[in-house]
């Protein structure tokens, strides 16, 4: 068969000029949306676990205005720093030695301790939810205020009971977080660890004993 | 049920005669299929956290890589026929080779914008080679089988495509993942991509490209330029409903290119970052694989038309499982906790899901097979690709969009934590796309006197079975 390269070609050209055209019209439509905003290099870098890119950051921008900047739900990189979803216990607990060190980087660097995202979480909050044990004890360490409340009344205390984390309960207690505190559901964080034993009833034996904790 | 498996598999017998060079062809289809399907299911992900690209660009440019595909294919065309197939093989590799390489290690030695520029010129680069592969592998099954064995043929292309797919997902997308963690996995699946793409040339290099079949041969209709057919025939009746058809199908096909646009996000966003998601997304090509095995010749007894309405309602009415609020779900007997609640949600919007796509897609081709006039079957086939081609990038920037605003890296302990009310929720995001995909059946059901007129004068003339691949395929 004899080919034609200069059809294919111009099939080519034309086909990608049209889908080139298409994809233009549709990011200028989708640019309204305004969630067009990069992930910020600083927590690019605490994901990738690479240092050396955060130096660089931090030597092109210093002070601490570029380690406290917000991204859209007004969370700052320390706040990722402090947040993992992780169910299996192995890979959680690899990234809180992990993340434990950026803590301190950035924390010595300048990242406010106690800054608050739009929903009032601040970072230590997001260990709590996280069951990162050893992040959670540097950033108390570090001077983060265990007293907080988001705007539903959560304390990084009842995000670490409703969660059955044990060993983050006991050290915010022993630290002087109130067990008192109430959501605005009119729940304190005993009540929240029970909710949480109703629902996790696989994990009975660690909110027994937050439960406990909490009495 | 017994027996429709045993018939499925006693038209395999014919194949004892197929050759060498056929069965290399399936293994360079099984390879490919593999590294594609792995690495679809990782890509948003890899460009958010491996590259930084936020959610809204990280749709995008899956979306740009699977539109590029079409348009791709569309200009190489039959282009093996002309060039030659290990020729082809060899091109095509060749990018893929490179690329998923590039993918694989860039982030190793590139950082910031120079390495969003040099990913996307990747990805580019693989939009080309993956276009090159698709045509080229269906050109070799159609050279290397005979007439006797060539529907067998075709139907063992598509098992294998599946079946790819499922292993692409709980074998290599899982494995990787659990065992080098989301960051490390993702890059390592874009690496065994290029050990497959090695695989692949080495087959390529076992081909025998004298070895065809003698009575080979292409029509003339299927050899023509996609833009000249689309000249010849835009005036045409028939192809104009068919446009508007094509047009209506729109909404469903959104719901189509979730799987590999939004649904990574979405698993590993409102469950764990450690979640299954190959596993996930393995479930659609094992319901399709069942579903082609016993139940296409049940469905075989009704209409086209109606199947097709039926498989489009289905497939909208899936999403209904992840549009109501979370709250709900937790009501069903069972059901303790939010994970369980999404887990039970997800689940069940795939597997039903599965079953409207099995409606839906071989009676998509067959539809689109009868009302062609005789004589252009293959030019109307060739251009119903038409609603994915425009589907796939609108949903890449609609669904990162969706994604960055619903569905966000630490939306999960907000959730938890009763910040996210239900208009803010990603349950919102499901119903936004359960609306659109909804207009697909009812508009279709409501115009069927335009669109059917023609169809129903030629039922009677129902073409054979279609193989369906998963919706994820490349083409």
């Amino acid at each position: 068969m004899k080919i034609n390269y200069r059809v294919i070609l111009q099939d080519g050209l034309v086909l990608i000029t049209v889908s080139t055209l298409f994809v233009v019209a549709l990011s200028t439509g989708f640019k309204s949306f305004k969630k067009d905003v990069d992930l910020d290099a600083i927590v690019l870098a605490l994901n990738q676990d690479s240092k050396d890119e955060f130096n660089a950051i931090v030597a092109k921008e210093p002070g601490p205005e570029r380690l406290n900047r917000k991204d859209e739900f007004g969370r700052t990189p320390l706040m990722m720093a402090a947040y993992a979803n992780y169910k299996d216990l192995k890979q959680r607990e690899e990234m809180d030695s992990k993340r434990v060190s950026w803590i301190e980087i950035l924390a010595s660097s300048g990242a406010d301790l106690n800054a608050v995202d739009k929903d009032g979480w601040t970072p230590l909050m997001f260990a709590a939810w996280s069951g990162m044990n050893l992040s959670v004890a540097k950033l108390v360490e570090l001077g983060a205020s265990v007293t907080p409340a988001d705007r539903q009344g959560n304390t990084a205390l009842s995000l670490a009971a409703f969660r059955g984390q044990v060993g983050i309960v006991k050290l915010l207690v022993e630290k002087g977080a109130t067990k008192d505190a109430v959501t605005v559901k009119g729940k304190k964080a005993l009540d929240l660890a029970q909710d949480g034993l109703k629902q996790y009833p696989e994990r009975a034996s660690e909110y027994s004993q937050v439960v406990e904790l909490l009495l | 049920m017994i027996k429709a498996v045993t018939n499925y598999f006693s038209e395999f017998k014919v194949l004892k005669t197929a050759s060498k060079e056929f069965w290399l062809v399936n293994a360079i289809n099984f390879f490919d299929c593999l590294a594609y399907f792995s690495m679809i299911n990782v890509l948003s992900l890899y460009l958010t956290s491996n590259i930084g690209f936020n959610d809204m660009s990280s749709g995008a440019w899956v979306g740009i890589y699977t539109l590029y595909i079409t348009a791709f294919i569309f200009a190489v065309g039959s282009i093996a026929d002309s060039i030659g197939l290990k020729k082809s093989f060899y091109i095509g590799m060749g990018f893929l080779f490179v690329s998923r390489l590039g993918l694989g290690v860039g982030p190793l030695f590139f950082k910031g914008e120079i390495l969003k520029y040099f990913v996307m010129s990747m990805i580019i680069l693989m939009s080309f080679g993956t276009a090159f592969m698709s045509p080229i592998v269906t050109t070799g099954l159609r050279k290397f089988t005979t007439k006797e064995n060539r529907s067998t043929g075709f139907n063992i292309y598509y098992l294998i495509m599946n079946v790819a797919a499922i292993f692409a997902g709980f074998a290599v997308t899982d494995g990787f993942r659990n065992w080098l963690g989301d960051i490390k996995g993702n890059l390592a699946i874009l690496d065994f991509g290029f050990v497959m793409s090695i695989l692949c040339m080495l087959s390529a290099y076992w081909l025998n490209e004298s070895n065809i079949n003698p009575d080979e041969k292409v029509s003339e209709d299927a050899e023509k330029r996609p833009l000249k057919i689309f000249k010849e025939v835009w005036k045409e009746s028939a192809f104009q409903k068919l446009v508007l058809f094509l047009f209506l199908t729109l909404g469903v096909r959104l719901v189509f290119t979730n799987q590999f646009l939004v649904m990574p996000k979405y698993y590993t966003r409102v469950l764990f970052a450690d979640f299954d998601l190959g596993f996930a997304n393995s479930i659609n090509p094992f319901v399709i694989i069942v579903g082609l095995i016993v139940l296409i010749p049940v469905f075989n007894k009704f209409k086209t038309f109606s199947l097709m309405l039926w498989g489009m309602a289905i497939s909208a009415l899936s999403l209904l499982f992840m549009a109501v609020p979370i709250e709900w779900i937790l009501k069903i007997p069972g059901i303790t906790n939010v994970d369980q609640a999404y887990l039970f949600a997800i689940y069940a919007q795939i597997t039903v899901f599965a079953f409207g796509e099995l409606l839906f897609s071989p009676r998509f081709t067959e539809y689109t097979a009868i009302v062609a006039p005789k004589d252009k079957v293959a030019s109307y086939m060739s251009l119903s690709a038409l609603p994915m081609f425009i589907a796939k990038p609108i949903n890449g920037f609609l669904g990162g969009a969706l994604v960055a605003s619903f569905s966000y890296e630490g939306i999960r302990p907000k959730i938890d934590s009763g910040n996210i009310s239900y208009g803010d929720s990603p349950e919102f995001m499901w119903l936004i796309y359960f609306l659109a995909a909804l207009v697909s059946p009812l508009a279709i059901w409501g115009m069927k006197k335009i669109i059917n007129a023609e169809h129903a004068r030629l039922e009677t003339e129902k073409a054979s079975a279609v193989a369906v691949a998963t919706e994820a395929d490349p083409a």
